[in-house]
């Protein structure tokens, strides 16, 4: 078979097949290069459906590898070399239904420029496939970095009012952490010859020395992305400002890609620092969820309110993670597709909500529940999923979350644990009051009493998500059963340094 | 059926007991309020002066709302507002805009130094020789 028939090329690259193709159309064929941008998404969807097919449940090393020499930097080579385990295949799927759904969302909300703009999304869906997929270190900060580039556009040129603040604030955020990460590739590179995770995995002797410093460095750019505690500030700012496609696919996608690193370089490349380090992860993601949780419920402005609610239960995922024993980092990878799926479906209902009224101050509504029955049944459903209501997806992966906590043995303490399940009940509250001050009561407002009920492609665009909401609520299995060999695979090097 | 649970054994004169308080209770409901119904909402309980205080504290359910008002919400209310004014955005966010505006200042600082006068560069590149040469005399052994 050659190399660029390997699924993991086809699903990468597929997008960009779109991006040529609308790159051929006439900027005036608006609603062909919509129909051409959706089309494109639902291919890669399917492209990663059939990864899916080809992938083996029940390992937990890297699958379907794709490695071909590509440039030469002295005496070290760089790789054309992606693979994935069952936690990238998650953020791949979670990538590739995502986009669809967001591009769906921008057909009336999105008017100018539409040619640029499903240019950006696609190019952005590359990106975010290759940070997944990628297994040498050039080839990650690539992808990496190039993720910045479409979504500093989508920001900067479909943003609200102060979108070129917010755009430059998320760029500058990002690059000041990815130039510690450069540095420390770099590092590892010189010291142990090679460029590729898989080598460098079996090759930790060669760095070990520095293993605290390099995990401060890759640790550091992907706590911005993620973000944690007190690097969250350009978040609130971005989603504000951004249209809500990029909302949704910054929530849903770019912020896994920060947690997705934790998990992929810091466990597995400096398992020694994790361990030692992990007590103050924990602690900083705790200090996330309560923070996070009290910001969001101080908030006046919807998007800013689901924004920081993104800040706790990213807390959550990486709580999870650095419990360091299967059932935290499993619930982990869990929580991300969890959190993609709830709170993309958060900042849809929002956009929603915006396209009729042209504002997203919460005193703005109230009663919408009369007005809008279909959008409130359907949001009462993504609130009740994002607090973790048992029976639906939420619930599973922060009890699973909570359980690794309360049981780790690197952490040593019930407290990070029962401190984080009173992010639980934070959430709740400030989900509630949310759906509260939106649809109950009465109409007070006259602007409100005319707000149409959603339409068929609203619809659509909110049902898979919602179904998902349902079947991973009810058999988690589904993909804990891919994600779960994978976890005890990358915990392995670990389970020498817990006592 | 659980397992370790056994089925409890039936004891009459709990059942009889209960069920006695319970007809007990109607008949007290009956005869206060049954035999002859307020006349409106607004006509004054016929209980509210026997029992007084406590009609009053059952009337506003003990002031446990009232309570977790004061004692929960309002707390929690003012510390969220803070956090996200004075803490979020005054504290952590200014943090991060003070390190643009320092660059800022830095690069603006720096800025003066390329004023172009040719003049100007000449005499750093003396200032500049003179160092090295400096430097070069004094590490001679």
């Amino acid at each position: 078979m050659n190399w660029w028939l390997n699924p993991l090329v086809v699903v990468t690259f597929l997008p960009l097949i779109g991006v040529l193709l609308i790159a051929l159309l006439e900027k005036q064929q608006v609603q062909l290069i919509r129909w051409m941008g959706l089309g494109t998404a639902v291919v890669t969807f399917g492209a990663s459906l059939w990864l899916l097919a080809q992938f083996e449940a029940g390992r937990g090393d890297m699958q379907l590898l794709v490695d071909q020499p590509w440039f030469q930097l002295g005496r070290l080579a760089v790789h054309f070399q992606l693979g994935v385990d069952g936690i990238s295949l998650m953020m791949v799927l979670l990538t590739t239904l995502l986009t669809p759904i967001a591009i769906l969302s921008t057909w009336k909300a999105v008017e100018e420029r539409v040619k640029l703009f499903m240019v950006f999304f696609l190019l952005l869906e590359t990106g975010m496939l290759g940070v997944f997929l990628a297994l040498d270190l050039v080839l990650f900060f690539l992808f990496w970095e190039f993720t910045l580039i479409p979504m500093y556009f989508l920001i900067g040129v479909w943003g609200g009012a102060r979108r070129i603040y917010a755009a430059v604030k998320f760029f500058l955020f990002t690059m000041a952490g990815s130039i510690f990460m450069m540095a420390g590739i770099l590092y590892l590179a010189n010291a142990a010859g090679s460029f590729s995770l898989l080598e460098l995995a079996a090759n930790r002797a060669a760095f070990a020395g520095a293993g605290l410093w390099l995990f401060l460095a890759f640790g550091l750019a992907f706590a911005i992305k993620v973000p944690m505690f007190p690097l969250h500030t350009w978040l609130p700012d971005a989603h504000v400002e951004a249209p809500t496609a990029g909302s949704v696919i910054l929530a849903a996608v770019l912020l896994k890609m920060g947690a997705y690193g934790f998990i992929r370089f810091n466990l597995s490349l400096f398992p020694e620092a994790a361990v030692q380090l992990a007590p103050y992860m924990a602690a900083l993601a705790v200090a996330g969820i309560i923070y996070g949780a009290a910001v969001a419920y101080a908030q006046k402005d919807l998007k800013k309110l689901v924004a920081y609610s993104s800040v706790s239960h990213m807390g959550f995922v990486i709580l999870g993670i650095f419990a360091l024993n299967a059932q935290g980092v499993s619930g982990a990878v869990l929580q991300m597709v969890n959190h993609g799926i709830s709170t993309g479906a958060l900042f849809l209902f929002v956009g929603m909500l915006y396209e009729r009224r042209h504002t997203r101050d919460l005193a703005a509504f109230g009663g919408l529940w009369k007005v809008m029955p279909v959008l409130a049944a359907l949001t009462l459903i993504i609130t009740l999923s994002s607090a973790g209501l048992p029976g639906l997806n939420g619930f599973v992966g922060e009890f699973t979350i909570l359980l690794g906590a309360f049981g780790s043995e690197v952490l040593g303490t019930f407290w990070f644990a029962g401190l984080a399940a009173v992010g639980v009940v934070l959430a709740a509250a400030y989900l509630l009051k949310m759906f509260e001050k939106v649809f109950l009561g009465p109409v007070t407002l006259e602007e409100n009493k005319g707000l149409l009920d959603l339409n068929a492609r609203e619809i659509i665009t909110l049902l898979p998500l919602l179904v998902l909401m349902f079947v991973i609520g009810i058999f988690p299995n589904l993909l804990l059963n891919i994600i779960n060999p994978t976890v005890e695979h990358i915990l392995a090097p670990l389970a020498s340094l817990v006592r | 059926m659980l397992h370790g649970l056994e089925p409890g054994e039936f004891i009459l004169w709990v059942a009889l007991g209960s069920l006695t308080i319970a007809l007990l209770g109607i008949l007290v409901a009956w005869l206060v309020y049954g035999r002859k119904p307020l006349a409106s909402p607004k006509t004054a309980d016929p209980l509210a002066k026997p029992l007084g205080s406590v009609y009053r504290g059952m009337e506003r359910k003990w002031w446990v709302d009232e309570f977790y008002r004061a004692v929960l919400l309002r707390p929690a209310d003012w510390l969220a507002e803070k956090l996200a004014g004075p803490v979020d955005q005054g504290g952590i966010d200014s943090l991060v805009n003070g390190f643009g505006s320092l660059t800022r200042s830095l690069a603006g600082l720096l800025r003066q130094l390329q004023n172009g006068f040719v003049r100007f560069y000449a005499l750093a590149i003396v200032f500049g020789v003179v160092a090295i040469v400096l430097a070069l005399i004094l590490q001679m052994p």
